[in-house]
């Protein structure tokens, strides 16, 4: 072992005295790791911030679908009493409630503002991440009655009014045939999540407004009869099983057990394909840049070869001394070995600030909060696959060395 | 007194075939322990054939090399490493010093790869270089240092480990006069220490130094001398 320790020794030597060269060797071996360590470390960003905007917004919500015909052709309809009962029945809900949504038009007196309705209960409160800012939610009460109440977005209120504070201002919405005057009582705050605002695309007006109001309005009965219905779990971990449960429960209420016509659209599985896609781009990365790293071996085989010739002399030497075959070989590996390894820290160190700074200007760029960073098992797995390199490209040159005859090698000037 | 070298019929020829060079043609030789041998030969008389034999660099095409009784012919090129570790401390005419090491880091190699530790290492290291009159340059290059001094950090080397043989090849051979008598002055210490050395040379002056003289020539021995009363 302190045998060991003396070569390397011996290699590090080798490579301090060729600086220059030892350096252009690396440099195959730097841009091999460090693209591989700045995609991972932007993926691995880009995925933590998106994947946190993206549960920021929906974390634990579920849609329980019927969207298919059970086994007498017929389709299964969710009425507010199925509702009722996931409320009842299944534990760790936090809301659940039918929910429509809806083109209209909003009127004032310059003009026609194309307006997104959503129609749900006031448990809707609770789909949405962002609290309200003036006023209140609308009430089971205002439910009950199909009240003409809305809450409208921050954004819309200042479209509309010029400012955000309008509890109690009136507008006129065209739903359907319908045109009604509805009563705004509560505002709902402006989005902070960054995922968010970018990828969500705001209509000019959106309101959400009691189902039941709109029924009243349009006779469509979108609030009596529907084929999906949205549930919230108290906590994302929770999603999954109230998802088969919610599913068992309506099985069991509808009568198709086991045919497999009641669905569920759980969030966790949208993010699941966020991860996949980033983990593709990571894989198809690292494959171009293991291209690198053979061509960044290649070299490094290159130049060991030049330095044993160049060394046939010294090698002599250590053999008359009484170096043997594995000696030499051991000193040739480690030099190459460390070469790689070097080129491969160096590698992470450029690839990792190199993520560091996109991830800040792209954060700036955004208004995302993007932060770069790999862990500890992708730089251990880094520095141990890029001494490998070494140890395989070295081997040749190595062997070559070590089956230099003495005499050859000290008549060698 | 033992034989601690015994040569039989010890050929090596170069070349087999076709334009053959027989640059050992049956060759008898015995040196024993505590022997000052000076082997003096024109070029190309087969001396430097027989001083890379003699250091187990080579082996023979044919014949028998017996170091402590032990047939070399018969060993692997790792044992070959290991007898020249343990044996043989040489001293080349060229120095053969390593470029990128200091004094110290030369003398120690051989120690290294007889797997001594870094402690015990560097006292013997330090105690042959101090032998040779270099104590104080140590931490010196190759470069940072005359051909005399750097022939010394080569015979500390050599000496380092304390094998039974010194094989010198030309020792003296890049040196002034002023250095070559140092160097001299070194091996004929080492001999009354109790140390075989062997003096490979072509000028007969040196050679002069030895007790015993043998001479070669067409890759045979010419003659044997020895002098009674050299010291």
């Amino acid at each position: 072992m302190s045998q060991l320790m003396e070569y390397i020794k011996i290699a590090w030597l080798s490579i301090r005295n060729n600086k220059g060269r030892s350096f252009l060797t690396m440099v195959g071996i730097i841009i091999g790791i460090s693209s591989v360590i700045l995609i991972v470390a932007i993926g691995n960003g880009v995925k933590t911030s998106v994947l946190d905007g993206i549960n920021g917004m929906f974390a634990g919500q579920l849609y329980i679908m019927a969207w298919e015909e059970n086994e007498s052709g017929e389709y299964i309809w969710f009425t507010p009493e199925d509702v009722e009962a996931v409320r009842d029945k299944v534990d760790n809900v936090k809301a659940v409630m039918p929910v429509a949504s809806q083109y209209g038009v909003t009127a004032n007196w310059k003009r026609d503002y194309t307006t997104w309705i959503t129609a749900s209960s006031p448990d809707y409160l609770h789909a949405m991440p962002e609290p309200i800012l003036h006023g209140r939610y609308f009430s089971w009460e205002e439910y009950e009655d199909g009240s003409p109440v809305c809450v409208i977005l921050e954004e819309s209120a200042i479209n509309l009014f010029g400012s955000a504070d309008v509890v109690g201002e009136s507008i006129e919405v065209t739903i359907g045939d319908a045109v009604v005057d509805l009563r705004i009582i509560g505002v709902r705050a402006k989005s902070d999540n960054a995922v968010k605002t970018l990828m969500y695309y705001y209509d000019e007006v959106e309101i959400e407004m009691p189902i039941t109001t709109m029924d009243n309005l349009t006779g469509w009965g979108m609030g009596e009869e529907f084929d999906n219905f949205l549930v919230i779990a108290e906590t994302p971990e929770h999603s999954s099983q109230v998802a088969q449960d919610c599913i068992q429960l309506m099985e069991a209420r509808k009568d198709v057990r086991g045919q497999h016509v009641i669905t569920t659209d759980e969030f966790a599985s949208a993010t699941k394909q966020i991860n996949d896609i980033i983990n593709y781009i990571t894989i198809f990365i690292s494959l171009v840049a293991a291209i690198s790293l053979v061509v960044g071996g290649i070299g490094v085989m290159n130049i060991m070869l030049v330095s044993v010739t160049e060394r046939t002399c010294e090698i002599g030497i250590r053999k008359a001394l009484g170096a043997r075959t594995g000696s030499i070989m051991i000193q040739f590996l480690a030099e190459a070995a460390m070469i790689t390894l070097l080129g491969g820290v160096l590698g992470m160190l450029l690839g990792w600030g190199g993520a560091a700074v996109i991830c800040k200007i792209a954060s700036l760029l955004l208004g995302m909060d993007i932060v770069a960073y790999i862990n500890v098992g992708t730089v251990f797995g880094v520095a141990a696959f890029s001494s490998v390199v070494g140890i395989f490209f070295g081997i040749y040159p190595a062997k070559k060395a070590a089956n230099l005859s003495p005499i050859e090698a000290l008549r060698h000037e | 007194m033992t034989q601690l070298i015994q040569i039989r019929d010890m050929c090596k020829v170069y070349n087999p075939g076709e334009n053959e060079v027989w640059a050992l043609n049956h060759v008898n030789l015995d040196i024993g322990e505590n022997e000052f041998v000076a082997i003096i030969g024109q070029s190309g008389s087969g001396k430097s054939t027989l001083m890379n034999m003699l250091g187990c660099l080579d082996v023979p095409t044919a014949g028998i090399y017996l170091l402590h009784g032990a047939d070399v012919a018969e060993l692997t090129d790792d044992e070959l490493s290991d007898i020249r570790n343990k044996e043989i401390g040489f001293i080349f005419q060229g120095f053969n010093l390593i470029p990128n090491l200091t004094a110290l880091e030369n003398v120690e190699l051989p120690l290294i790869y007889r797997g001594v530790a870094k402690k015990k290492r560097m006292e013997l290291a330090e105690a042959a270089l101090e032998k040779v009159g270099l104590a104080n340059r140590m931490t010196h290059k190759p470069s940072e240092m005359s051909g005399g001094q750097q022939q010394r950090v080569a015979i500390a080397r050599a000496i380092a480990q304390a094998p039974p043989i010194i094989l010198a090849d030309e020792p003296t051979g890049n040196l002034d006069s002023h250095s070559s008598k140092e160097i001299m002055e070194i091996l004929k210490t080492l001999h009354k220490e109790g140390r075989t050395v062997i003096l490979i040379t072509h000028d007969s002056d040196i050679a002069m130094e030895a007790k015993r003289i043998i001479h070669i020539k067409d890759g045979k021995i010419d003659y044997d001398e020895i002098k009674e009363n050299a010291e």
